[in-house]
This record gives structure tokens, sequence and C-alpha cells, in this order.
């Protein structure tokens, strides 16, 4: 045990220093370490590649070899298979997302019967009944809450809308919840709008729903298709005083922060979904460390005031 | 001698196959006219015949083709994929013209790929063209890579396109769907080619005996079809000056419930272009008048459905009196 402290404590301190610079210890690679992510994403996609970015940086430097599957399409059939063949590999331990709770339910539990330490990451099992050891994401309801009571605090007049553009999307429909209690809480009513994903319909639909309930004082839009609808509908109809909040972060998203149209942007920071992932079962092999709670990635926010810095940190492939 | 002129009043019906799109425009209209605050509001009518264009404009070329007894699924990638040739040649500094000429040889290289497949290779032209959009759809998610893409300089063809053309938010692009739909009109019914889709999609071996060249009239329908998605893409891009990999996703099942609400049959042979106008008022105007009368619009979807098979009922019972 005395031979790995060195390295923990060489890692907590280029953590702190937020540099890459010499530490002895780091030379002592434990390549004899495996651990294995394994999602429903794609590592080609700009969401996942962040996360397998937090996996590999924990795995440089924890000096421990990290591998990363998912499949290039969403299909739970090959996640699955995906899993079982990280299984087959014996690793110290697997990240996975619940993406399927059932479906992963079983491979899971073999991997753990033979001493895999198994961790959730991005998504929980929302039943509770999977024995892995913690969750590491974000919470789809706090975030949506969290969203509706920044916007309270922000103040404004008349009731707000949810605008789904994937109805029927769990993580959407959950986000909406979260945003309606916190709302509710206050007596402000939200409606939920159906805006679909096509841009043309989602103007229309705004511009309907404006006309139906012109006191409308606030919107949150839930990713970047409705955040780019949004953004069409404003520049040609202008809402003076309505606010504006949204989900994640992309290139039309940060532009409307900059632009002071979108208040804020509710990001999972799920680089730290890949990193704390790695980490979580690393402690657990070595050290039989086990963190007693879930650990939140998520709700950030990104607002006007650490704008350049996201969005800089999404150029390195960070956030 | 009642009853002989309800027959005759039913039998001047029967000969129109937008009928029942007609009769559900009206009912429908005539609700949210009674119910909706703001309905007939001019904002509120541009902009539902501003939704109504997109689909509208693919929905023409899907009931020209069922007329002519062929599917084409691949109408929603055509969509996104023609956009895509058009903002790549736009963003190189080519000029707009020349980028439209090559999104429309682009089209044309797609309807004609589609027609050969159905035709040469004789497989269904609702498999065929199955395969053909999942292939389209996975073309465009590479080549866009799954992010938005711009388009640099949308300039006067975007205005030519889909600009504003009234203070109310009507856009050019619900002029064009109107002028589409009158030329379509006329084609299909006072023309020789319309004559001629009917005719192959009723009867093709009638049609072969008259000397209708079955092949090149369906080859025609494909090309049409795969025309007016590309337009239908350009709409969008001009309207909002950017794509992603999932433009256009939906529209082919859309313009074909727009083409079956206005009359068109699935077996093929009948069919009505100005039917297919009301079919695709008619989503519109659901959408916003039940937002307008402060229902949940998660409803949409599912009332455009109900909408769908009552149109074909209507249209069915009147069939089934002319056969009886």
């Amino acid at each position: 045990m005395s031979l790995r402290h060195p390295l923990v404590l060489c890692l907590a301190l280029l953590l702190t220093a937020a540099a890459g610079g010499g530490c002895e210890t780091a030379e002592e690679v434990r390549v004899d370490q495996s651990y294995f992510v394994v999602t429903h994403g794609s590592a080609g996609s700009p969401f996942w590649a962040v996360v397998v970015r937090g996996a590999m940086d924990a795995g440089e430097a924890l000096g421990v070899r990290v591998q990363y599957l998912g499949p290039d399409q969403f299909s739970v059939e090959a996640f699955v298979s995906l899993i079982d063949a990280a299984i087959a590999a014996r690793p110290q331990g697997i990240a996975v997302s619940i993406t399927d709770p059932t479906a992963v339910a079983e491979p899971i539990g073999r991997a753990l019967a033979a001493g895999i330490p198994v961790v959730a990451i991005n998504v929980a099992d929302p039943r509770g009944e999977i024995p892995y050891l913690l969750y590491i994401g974000s919470d789809e309801y706090q975030a949506g809450y969290q969203g509706g009571k920044r916007l309270l605090e922000r103040g404004f007049e008349g009731s707000a809308v949810c605008a789904i553009h994937e109805v029927g999307n769990l993580t959407h429909e959950t986000r909406c919840r979260g945003f309606a209690e916190a709302l509710a809480e206050q007596g402000v009513e939200v409606v939920a709008l159906d805006i679909t994903s096509d841009t043309v319909t989602a103007v229309e639909v705004f511009r309907a729903h404006f006309a139906a309930h012109p006191n409308t004082g606030a919107v949150m839009t839930l990713g970047a298709d409705g955040m780019s609808s949004w953004r069409v509908f404003v520049d040609e109809r202008p809402r003076e005083g309505v606010l504006h909040a949204t989900f994640d972060l992309d290139p039309v998203t940060l532009d409307a922060i900059r632009d002071g149209l979108t208040l804020f942007t509710i990001d999972q920071q799920q680089y730290l979904q890949g990193f704390q992932g790695v980490m979580a079962l690393y402690l657990k092999h070595n050290f039989e460390i086990e963190q007693a709670n879930d650990v939140l990635t998520g709700p950030g926010f990104v607002t006007a005031e650490n704008i350049e810095t996201i969005a800089s940190l999404i150029e390195a492939g960070y956030r | 001698m009642q009853g002989d002129a309800r027959k005759h009043f039913l039998g001047r019906l029967r000969t129109y196959p937008e009928i029942g799109a007609v009769t559900m425009f009206l009912a429908v209209f005539g609700f949210f006219a009674l119910l909706a605050p703001n309905f007939l509001s001019l904002s509120s009518l541009s902009g539902m015949l501003n939704l109504a264009s997109v689909v509208g404009t693919v929905a023409i070329g899907a009931t020209v083709l069922m007329v002519a007894g062929e599917f084409d699924l691949s109408v929603g990638a055509t969509m996104g994929l023609a956009a895509m040739v058009f903002i790549q040649l736009s963003n190189a500094g080519l000029p707009p013209v020349v980028a439209l000429g090559g999104t429309f040889v682009f089209a044309s290289a797609v309807g004609l790929l589609n027609a050969v497949v159905v035709l040469r290779a004789r497989i269904s032209s609702f498999i065929a063209t199955l395969g053909m959009m999942m292939v389209g759809r996975s073309l465009l998610v590479l080549w866009t890579g799954g992010s938005i893409v711009r388009l640099d300089e949308p300039g006067w063809m975007a205005a030519l396109v889909a600009g504003r053309i009234h203070p109310s938010g009507l856009r050019m692009m619900a002029l064009w769907f109107v002028v589409l739909i009158v030329v379509f009109h006329v084609v299909m019914t006072q023309r020789r080619f319309g004559n001629a889709v009917y005719a192959v999609g009723g009867k093709p071996s009638a049609a072969r005996t008259m000397g209708i060249q079955v092949g090149r009239v369906k080859v025609v329908a494909f090309l049409i079809t795969a025309w007016l998605a590309a337009f239908a893409g350009l709409m969008q891009l001009s309207r909002i000056g950017s794509i992603n990999a999932l433009t256009g996703e939906g529209f082919e099942l859309q313009a074909i419930a727009a083409a079956v609400v206005g009359g068109a049959l699935l077996t093929g042979g009948y069919g009505s272009v100005l039917g297919t106008l009301f079919g695709a008022l008619v989503a519109g105007m659901v959408r916003n008048g039940l937002i307008l009368m402060g229902f949940d619009s998660r409803l949409a979807t599912g009332l455009i459905g109900l909408v769908l098979i009552v149109a074909v009922i209507i249209n069915t019972s009147l069939r089934g009196e002319q056969t009886s």
C-alpha cells in the first residue's frame, strides 16, 4: 500500500496545480491494470468524445490502461455485447451507462460476480436495483429544477414555456418536469410546448404560442435543436423582456449567450463522468475506497460571465 | 326522384378525389375559426400557409408518384442532401445560379437512381426507396459531421425562395407552394403527361396498349419527386440559413399522409394535387389551432393522425358507392 501512496499524492498535486509538470512518481506506470468505459454513445460524437477524454486523462494520470467502447450507432444489443467484451477482458473495473436497466442488469451482475467493480456513469438505474458502486453523472430533474430556480431569481412576469423538441424523450420530459415543479412552487404556470425538431415548424409553433399567451415571460429549450429554433424565432420577432435559458453547449448556444439573448445554458460536465468513473474504479480496486454517495457532475451553468473560458475549454475538448 | 337527385349529387362528388380532404379542411378550419382565438388573424393564417409549404411541396411529388403507382421514401433524405449540396457549392464561392443548377443535377441523379433501382431491378419502390432513405440519411450524417452547417451568404436566393413578403409573416415559400400546386394541378388534369400518369398507375397493361411508355412515365415521376424534394430542402435552408444531419427527417411520411388525406390511393391510379394542398394545410391548422386554444400541443400529432383516418374513411366510402 505504502508504495502506491506517492502516486496518489502526486496526482492530487497535479490536479490542484492544474499543470502537467514534473512529478517523479508518475513514471511508476501500472500498465498491468486495465479499466473499461462502456456506454451507448459513439466515441466520435462531440458529446462522448469529452467523456472519452476524461477517462483517458484519468488513465494517464493514474498510469493505468483505459479503453472506451461504444457502438457507432445507437443499439442496445450492440451496447450489451460490448459490455460482454469488456467483462471477457477481465479488467480491474468497468464504468457503464445504465442506458437500458433491464438489458444491462444481467451482464453487470456477471461482472460483479467475477469480482470486477462497476460504476454507473451518465445514466443511472432509475429503479436503484443494480448494485453498482455509485453513479457519476447529471440529474436531469435537478437540472430542470435548478434552471427554473435561476430564472425565478432573475425575475419575470407571466407564465413560462418548456419547449420540447423530442416529445416522449425521457431526458427531455424529466428536465421539463423539474423546471415546471420549480416554477410551480412560486405559482408560475409552465406550458409544455411540442416544437418538433423541425425549425420551420418550431418557429410557427412559437408564434402561435405567443399569440395565445402574450404574457409568456420565460422560455426553456432543451438542446441544440430547440435553441436554434428559438434563435430563428427571436431574430425575426424580437421578444423584449422574455427570458431564455437552454441545455447543452453548442456553437449556436454560445453565440446566443454572447449576444445576450440567452441567460444561461445547463451543462452536465461529462468530462467528469469519464475521469471520475476511472478514478472511482481505481480507488476501489487498489485501496478498497468506496465513496458513500453518488457524484453529480451537473447541472453546471454557463453564463455570460464564464462563457469565454468555457468556449476555449470546448475548443480544447474538455467541455 | 329525390333518390335520383341524391345519386346524381353523390355521383358528381365522387369524381372529385379531393372531397375527403376538402371536408376535413372545412371541418377543422370551421372548428378552430369558431373556437380558437386569433385563428383568423393574418399572422396565424400566414403561419399555417408557411407551415404547409415545405411538407406540401414534398407532398406534390409524393402525389404524382403515388398516382403513377410508386412511392418515394427517400425524399426526406433528399431534402437534406440537396440543401447540403447547395451549401457546399455556394460556400465554395460559386454564384447562386450555379449552386442551384448543381443542386438540381444532384436531385436528378437521385431521382434517376431511384427509378433505375425500382424499374430495372424490379424491386418494390417502397423497399428500394426505404433503402435509399437509409443510405441518404447516413451520408448526410457523415457529411455534416452531426453538426449544424450554415449557408455563408444567403443572398438573393434565400430571399427569392423564402423571403418575407408581408408584415404578417407570409413568405415566398408559400407563394411558390401555391404556384406549384396550380402548375401540377394543370399538368395532372389537363395535360397528356398527367393522363399518362393516371393510366400507368391505374392499369399499366391498358396504358401499354394505349401506346404509353410506362417506364418512361415512371422515370419522370421519380424525377419530379426528387426535384420537388430538393426544392423543399432549399425552402428550409433559405428559411433558417442552416441545416443539420436530421433536416427533412420524417417528411417522407408526412408527405404521404398529406397525399393520402388529399385522396391519393396507395395502390396507384387515383389522387389529386388539389387534394394534397388541403391535406398539407390541415396538419398545420391542427398544430396551430390547438396551441391557440390553449390545449397541450403534444396532442397535435395524434389529432393529425385522426384527421388522416377520418379523411380516408370519407374518401373510401364515396368511392365504395361508385363501384356498387
